[in-house]
């Protein structure tokens, strides 16, 4: 099964809810768990929210995994690296290798980031499975964000969307004829890959342009208010 | 209506995509623009609403010079829509409806007038109950009728389609060709560019053959397909029921020069030539 969380956000049970709700609660909770700082409490929020993506939300729990496991991946790796190489205080544990030691200090650091973090997560997935992205633009734009903000995060939305699809098609592309089946030849794939999906970016904008100056654009995105359902 | 005067265009010094291209368009009218891949179709279709200015010639609307200042151009590009090749290319907007409002609120329209459009160009195209959708999670055909809808919204005098029905499947081909069908009848004066050749006599009453930047040939599908030079020139092939004649003819039926281009008048042709045996 692929991820793809944009289609996870228009297609589960609380896709239709307030969007201006769903957005100030995580706005709130983020700051509220932030500023708290206390294990208990972002261990509690990170069991409550998973509790409502998988089970109010019905969000399939292979999906909501796969949308913990990236950022995760990246949190273990920033919390190791507090927990040996930052700090300074009592040392509570060493390692023995070019003397990299674990300080109370650090272990606090490390143990309190992770859980913050950790409670942060479900917190963002909240807002980012159940919410299509169209809704939050909507919101921001009603709540005076700048416009040129919410149309140049519109814009990149619909290019990522685009290059996703582009790069997905190229990647197979490459399989197809025995790409990626060894090391030296994935890092071959990867480079044409990634300097090709720059030349299309250029090609695709310039399409873009023309298409937007085909319907009359002038430079700003008009927003579009749909009519009230009866 | 639409008429285009002598149009250069160069991308590079040395490459000139377009060396001369004249051609007229009647109010109405639906018209087909045959050419090979790489003929000069899609930079010539970019020169009618002033997406690109020519080098040299000049392109008139409704007897009006096309001036490429943003006013002017904006009134152009209200009444000549473009529907791009790939429908990817042009709907950007994260959702249908919203994609759909972008040409209308372009030209300031109030936003009771905006929903009615929106509402509307979905009907138009068999598309209503898909305003919230999200445009990639549309099959090709349907975002290929999100795409005609956003153009049919700004309510064009003149709509261009390159290669409409590309990369469609053989209903979506057909169901579009009626659609375009009824587009016309309803006054909308249409130009394709296809390589279609079967579908093309059931609608398109003049063709236009475009080769290396320069129109080749016009004339009624009866006129063009009866020409095997120029079809040869344009890697084109003629209708596969007119082959069908063609081979019939060297069997010893006599045909007096007139091949059937659609079934219609195959079934007619047929029924001639049975009755006289």
């Amino acid at each position: 099964m692929k991820f793809d969380m944009d289609y996870i956000a228009h297609n589960n049970e609380l896709t239709e809810t307030n969007p201006y709700f769903k957005l100030f609660l995580t706005i709130i909770l983020l700051i509220v768990t932030l500023a708290l700082d206390n294990l208990y409490f972002d261990v509690f929020i990170f069991i409550l929210f998973s509790i409502i993506i998988l089970g109010v939300a019905k969000i399939s729990l292979r999906s909501y995994l796969k949308f913990l496991t990236i950022p995760m991946a990246f949190l273990v790796i920033t919390c190791l690296f507090l927990i040996f190489f930052f700090g300074n205080g009592e040392v509570i544990y060493e390692t023995g290798i070019f003397s990299i030691v674990v300080t109370d200090d650090s272990w606090h650091y490390g143990l309190y980031t992770f859980f913050r973090v950790l409670g942060c997560f479900p917190l963002l997935g909240f807002l980012a499975l159940t919410t299509p992205i169209s809704k939050i633009f909507h919101c921001l734009d009603t709540l005076k964000v700048p416009k040129i903000l919410t149309e140049i995060g519109l814009l990149m939305c619909n290019t990522i969307f685009i290059f996703l699809n582009e790069i997905d098609t190229m990647q197979k592309a490459q399989k197809t004829r025995m790409g990626y089946n060894s090391y030296m030849n994935s890092m071959r794939c990867l480079a044409d890959l990634i300097s090709n999906i720059f030349l299309r970016s250029l090609d695709k904008s310039e399409t873009l342009q023309h298409s937007l100056d085909a319907r009359s654009y002038n430079g700003e995105l008009p927003v579009y208010v749909p009519p009230k359902e009866e | 209506m639409l008429e285009i005067q002598n149009i250069k265009y160069s991308y590079t010094k040395d490459y000139q995509a377009l060396k001369g291209v004249s051609l007229k368009v009647e109010k109405g009218e639906m018209v087909a623009l045959l050419g090979k891949n790489g003929a000069g179709k899609s930079t010539f279709f970019l020169h009618l609403n002033g997406i690109y200015e020519p080098d040299e010639g000049k392109v008139f609307i409704d007897g009006e010079e096309l001036k490429y200042d943003k006013k002017s151009l904006l009134k152009f590009r209200q009444k000549v829509g473009i529907v791009f090749q790939n429908p990817d290319d042009q709907i950007f907007a994260p959702t249908v409806e919203e994609d759909i409002a972008f040409g209308p609120l372009n030209l300031k329209l109030p936003m009771e007038e905006v929903q009615k459009r929106v509402t509307e160009s979905l009907a138009r195209v068999g598309m209503s109950g898909f305003e919230k959708k999200a445009p990639h999670h549309l099959s090709g055909g349907q975002k290929k009728r999100v795409a005609i809808a956003g153009i049919l919204a700004m309510q064009p005098e003149i709509m261009v389609l390159d290669e409409p029905t590309a990369g469609l499947d053989p209903q979506g081909v057909r169901a579009l060709s009626k659609l375009l069908k009824e587009l016309n009848e309803e006054g909308i004066t249409i130009i394709i560019s296809t390589h279609e050749v079967n579908l093309v006599p059931n609608y398109a009453k003049k063709v236009f053959v475009m080769v290396d930047g320069l129109l080749i040939a016009e004339g009624t599908p009866k006129e063009i397909f009866a020409q095997p030079e120029i079809l040869d020139q344009a890697n084109l092939e003629v209708p596969i029921v007119t082959e069908l004649f063609q081979s019939l003819e060297k069997e010893g039926f006599d045909m007096n020069n007139d091949y059937p281009l659609t079934i219609d008048e195959a079934k007619e042709k047929f029924l001639e030539l049975l009755n006289k045996n």
